[in-house]
Order: C-alpha cells, then structure tokens, then sequence
C-alpha cells in the first residue's frame, strides 16, 4: 500500500495539516448524530445547500490500513447514514482530503454530476444476490459437463486412456470450457434478473470470483422494497435444485450504482 | 430447491459482506492528479477477480479431465 501525497502544492499556511476523511456524499444533512469515525474522530458534514460530504477529521500524515478496525468504522458510518438519509454516495474506503477547502473544491468543481448521482439513487438501497453451486458431486464441471456432450467427447479424446494432451491442445479445451461456464454464468444470472424483475429498480451483473460462484448481481432497490423483496429471492431459490445456493445481503448504499471516478481539483496549481 | 440464506444480520449485512463493496466500489478521487486531496492506493484487491488467461484455461481443461478419471469405470 502506498501513501500517496503531492509535495509542494499545499496552500502556504502554519496551521498543521488536518485532514478529513470521506464517507459519503448527501443530500441535505443528517438529522440525527453520526457518533464516531474512522480513529474515533467525531463525524460531521462540510457543504452548502443541497450537497453535503459527511466526513471526519485525520491528520493527512496519518497512514490508514484497510484493517478490520478502520473498515468497521467506515461501514458503521455508512451504516447509520443509510438510515437516516434520503440518498447515500458513498466514498470508497481511504479517501482523505487535506482540508475542508479541498472538499468544498471538490463540491463545487463536481456540482452536478454529484446531483445527477444523488437523484438516481434517492431513496435506493444495494442488495447483492449471489448463487454458487455447493453441491461435491456431481461437481461443478460435471454439472456442466452433463449439459455440453461436446465437451464430454473432447475430454475423453484428450484424457481418454492411452491419449497424452499437448498444452496447446489443452489450453484450447480450457477455452472452449471457459466459453460453456461463461454462458452458463449468464443464462443463471439471467434467470435470477427475471426472477427478480419488477422488485429492484435496476441490476448489475458483477464478474464472479470462484469457480463455484455462478452468478453475482447487485441490486438497486428502493428502501421500501427491501423487505419485500426477501419473499421474492426465497421464490426465485425454487429454479434451483439443492445442489445450489443463493446468498443474498444488504441493504448496503448503492456502492455499485455510484462509480464516480472523479479528477481531484487542481485549479491551484494553475 | 436451493438453499436461500441471507448473509450477515437482518439489519443490513455484515462486515464481512460489505468488505468487498467498501474497498473496490464507490466514488474514487483519481489520486495522480489531486492537489488538496490525498487518495490512498489498496493495492492487491482487483487480483481477486478471476480473470480468464491461460493459466485459467489449464486449470479448467485439468479439472473436467479429472471429471474422466471419475467416471470411467474401475477395472475389473
């Protein structure tokens, strides 16, 4: 992990450096006390008008480890946002401004492309769907192997008794299973996006991330929905045998529906 | 039917669920350019994802010739 800070652009000033760290942009500021942050700092929001970061102090020098400790303290932060505010624009973990000038900038120089997020996620929530096959046998690959007769006569011609596979030969095999878990992948994802269709708002089918994960979706759904929707995902489990199982989790804010990757201002340096 | 469970607590997942959410998604201030504000780099995350390459392509075409070795019938 490294720390990266810019030498020599920092505003002449004697104070110390107070940094602040960033949870999540909102809409108007929250109602309720946010308690503590990251390293016990007190949370407080930084803005004007409709668009408020919620943030707390850290000194900038400070190196800030993806421990337990730290993300337990950003998602708590989040956490309780999520309940008590409108819409929620979460930051990724780590992010720490050295001054409430550089968030104010950063408001002003993203103005409406933070509203346009705000608006699409208003009252929204993340829920995350994720099927995997659990089942030891048949395992996984014979399940797909049962629906791929092609692929069954290729590994009996490279595997088969007698018969000593190349690596070329089996590197174009891995594809060819490669191209049958990829579709198999998606008609599951695909089944579960029908399932669920008329209950979430929007879906974003992410990348899975072991051979035995079949399908992960992120869901948008409206806060009202949330309990609503846990009867729909039961059903949506009936399209399944037991040899698989499907996961679900959240509310979370909506991480996957607010990939912002935005520019730093930098109008000091000219 | 397949086993339908909810991960973490009813009252909005656990941390372990939300790690991954945490770390990789959300707002990213591009840490190259930034003056006043100061990104800090995790590295190691994105190397999770199971990225299709070559070694993949040998570990699938072994693993389905496992499945062979299965299901030929012992000798006699």
């Amino acid at each position: 992990m490294s720390n990266i800070q810019s030498e020599g652009a920092r505003p002449e000033s004697d104070e110390p450096t107070t940094g602040v760290y960033l949870y999540a942009v909102v809409p108007e500021s929250p109602s309720v006390d946010l308690g503590d942050g990251i390293d016990k700092h007190h949370v407080y929001t930084i803005g004007e008008n409709s668009l408020k970061v919620v943030v707390s102090d850290l000194p900038v020098q400070k190196k800030l480890r993806p421990e337990r400790k730290n993300l337990a303290a950003h998602q708590a932060v989040l956490s309780r946002l999520l309940d008590t505010s409108p819409a929620v624009l979460p930051f990724s973990f780590g992010t720490v401004a050295d001054g409430v000038d550089g968030v104010k900038k950063l408001l002003a120089s993203h103005h409406q492309e933070l509203i346009d997020q705000i608006q699409q996620i208003r009252g929204e929530t993340e829920m995350t769907v994720r099927l995997t096959y659990t089942a030891e046998s048949p395992s996984m690959f014979e399940h797909l192997l049962a629906q791929h007769p092609e692929l069954v006569q290729q590994r009996d011609q490279l595997f088969g008794p007698g018969s000593d596979a190349t690596r070329e030969e089996k590197i174009d095999f891995g594809k060819a299973v490669e191209t049958a878990i990829s579709n198999m992948r998606e008609a599951y994802g695909r089944q579960i996006e029908e399932a669920l269709a008329g209950h979430v708002r929007d879906v974003k089918h992410l990348p899975c991330r072991k051979d035995n994960e079949l399908a992960r979706l992120a869901c948008l759904v409206d806060k009202s929905s949330v309990a609503g929707l846990e009867p729909i995902i039961q059903e949506a489990g009936k399209g399944f045998d037991d040899r698989f199982a499907l996961e679900y989790a959240g509310p979370f804010p909506p991480f996957d529906f607010a990939l912002l990757h935005i520019k730093a201002p930098d109008a000091d340096l000219g | 039917m397949a086993q339908v469970q909810r991960q973490g607590g009813p009252s909005g997942g656990g941390l372990a669920e939300v790690i991954d959410l945490i770390l990789e998604k959300g707002i990213v201030i591009d840490a190259w350019v930034k003056v006043s504000l100061v990104g800090i780099e995790i590295v190691g995350v994105q190397a999770r994802v199971v990225i299709a390459s070559v070694d993949t392509y040998l570990r699938y075409a072994d693993a389905v010739g496992q499945t062979a070795t299965a299901a030929m019938p012992s000798p006699a």
